[in-house]
């Protein structure tokens, strides 16, 4: 009874991990050598496009992990009453679907003037209230003795962020960075809405910028655009785990 | 000055951004809401909201994103909860599928569109995009249930274990009721995440205007935003953001209660 059991279990697991890869497996399957022929050596307008893509998503994940690096550090230590009120609104914010912040960040941007530049695609992002949250959850562990131990030595800032605190926080800024990248490289309502101008529309809008007769390159290009990611989360697979892991508290 | 102080200035960037880009427009879009028109600034009452309540599009869409809801969101909490149970043990084989059921969510959506496509070529229904959505969200509830999961202290486990219960028994009293609060927050993360799915259903559809069946609230919206009617947008994402602010409260209020 028992090895049945487990041998369900097996065949359970091997089933679930097949139909997770499916998809992938079949964009592998259905890329010809010939289509990354042409897209990388003849097709001129790929390029840019995936430079630009890739310039946005590193914008986004580096910048929105050091401002929440920045935001969790000050909640934690900075604030002490309105924490709390602070932290359920990013809660609702960051529950919010997209469609809602949408037109606030539309608005919000058209005051300042900045549609229709890559400014517009990134700022939003990099604010994003997930990040701040997130990472706040995990700065909640870490033990207040830390900092007070080290304050009876020095009181200036950038010392105690970047040895103290940041070395604590890596898996989390890791886990943080490549989520944020990955929202980057995968936007697809930001650019419909915030810029007309065709050069600034990353990869990720493709169906909007590949031309008809060249719709049998979407297998080749989606697994270009699959193959960064594949890294980043190859690398930082068990940070993400440990730090997305800090949202259900 | 004082540590605290130079704290305080740590946040204060983080705080600039969500209030220029979320907090101080959301009130505007709210004003917008109300006023008759983007530069007419009188008082309108709520007639955007029965204007857009009483759209017939507006309601099909209402009604497809329950479908949605309701379709999804057992099959997410109830996948992600397998799953996790499955890939808890130690193993090659657990840490493998854990590691596959969490990277869809980091892959573009762009980048398997068009298998989705592919495969469901035929299929006049809202099938496609549903399968899409589970098979990219999910990750996210297992994340989270795994790690709920993992924090139970194993010699619980060996408790049960010397009393004789099995596999099934140690799931359904102690795995589950033990981790309530986790799997209730996997509910709201996938109800949220299925307000989401306007991305995944539009590169599938590659339009503005995909069949009815798969016209949720997020076509809706926008189509009003290319239409540049504000009025009816800022009304809908009132409403919209009402409804979740009240799963939220009622979601922290237990909460609260519970600690």
């Amino acid at each position: 009874m028992k090895k049945a059991v487990r041998v369900m279990l097996t065949l359970l697991r091997l089933a679930c991990t097949g139909a997770l890869l499916f998809p992938i497996l079949f964009m592998f399957g259905k890329a010809r050598i010939h289509d990354f022929y042409e897209l990388l050596i003849e097709k001129f307008w790929f390029y840019p496009r995936f430079w630009n893509s890739f310039f946005l998503a590193a914008a986004i994940g580096l910048g929105a992990s050091l401002l929440a690096f920045l935001a969790a550090a000050g909640l934690k230590w900075g604030i002490g009453r309105g924490r709390k009120v602070i932290l359920s609104v990013l809660l609702l914010l960051m529950l919010m679907p997209l469609q809602v912040t949408l037109l606030p960040n539309y608005v919000g941007l058209r005051d300042m003037g900045l549609l229709d530049t890559r400014a517009a695609l990134i700022l939003p992002m990099v604010c994003s209230p997930f990040a701040i949250y997130l990472m706040y959850r995990y700065m909640e562990t870490m033990p207040q003795e830390a900092i007070e131990a080290v304050r009876m030595e020095t009181s200036s800032l950038f010392p105690i962020l970047r040895h103290v605190i940041f070395p604590e926080m890596r898996s989390c800024l890791a886990a943080v960075f490549v989520f944020m990248f990955a929202e980057g490289f995968n936007m697809v309502e930001q650019p419909l809405y915030f810029v007309k101008r065709d050069e600034l529309k990353p990869l990720s809008v493709l169906t909007e910028i590949l031309p008809q007769e060249e719709s049998y390159l979407i297998y080749a290009v989606g697994i270009v655009c699959m193959l960064p990611l594949l890294l980043l989360y190859g690398f930082y697979e068990e940070e993400i785990m440990e730090g997305l892991g800090y949202l259900k508290a | 000055m004082k540590f605290r102080t130079k704290m305080k200035l740590c946040f204060l960037p983080a705080a600039m951004g969500i209030l220029v880009f979320y907090l101080l427009p959301f009130l505007r879009v709210l004003l917008y809401s109300v006023v008759q028109g983007q530069y007419r600034w009188k008082f309108a009452g709520l007639r955007h909201y029965v204007r857009t309540f009483s759209n017939e599009y507006f309601q099909m869409a209402f009604g497809n994103t329950l479908l949605l809801i309701v379709c999804c969101v057992p099959v997410f909490t109830a996948g992600a909860v397998l799953l996790s149970l499955i890939c808890m043990r130690k193993g090659r084989l657990s840490s493998v599928l854990r590691k596959v059921a969490l990277l869809p969510l980091f892959l573009p959506s762009v980048s398997v569109v068009g298998a989705f496509a592919a495969v469901f070529a035929k299929v006049e229904s809202p099938l496609p995009v549903y399968s899409f959505f589970l098979w990219k969200y999910m990750g996210m509830g297992i994340v989270i249930l795994s790690a709920a999961f993992s924090s139970i202290s194993p010699e619980i486990y060996e408790a049960a274990r010397m009393d004789g219960a099995g596999i099934f028994t140690i799931c359904r009293k102690i795995t589950i009721p033990l981790c309530a609060k986790p799997i209730k927050f996997t509910v709201i993360l996938a109800i949220v995440y299925s307000f989401r799915t306007f991305r995944e259903s539009f590169l599938y559809y590659g339009t503005n205007y995909p069949p009815d069946y798969s016209y949720t609230l997020q076509y809706y919206m926008n189509n009003q935003f290319l239409k540049l009617d504000y009025q009816t947008m800022a009304a809908a994402s009132v409403m919209i953001t009402a409804l979740i602010s009240v799963l939220v409260i009622l979601f922290t209020m237990e909460r609260g209660k519970a600690e």
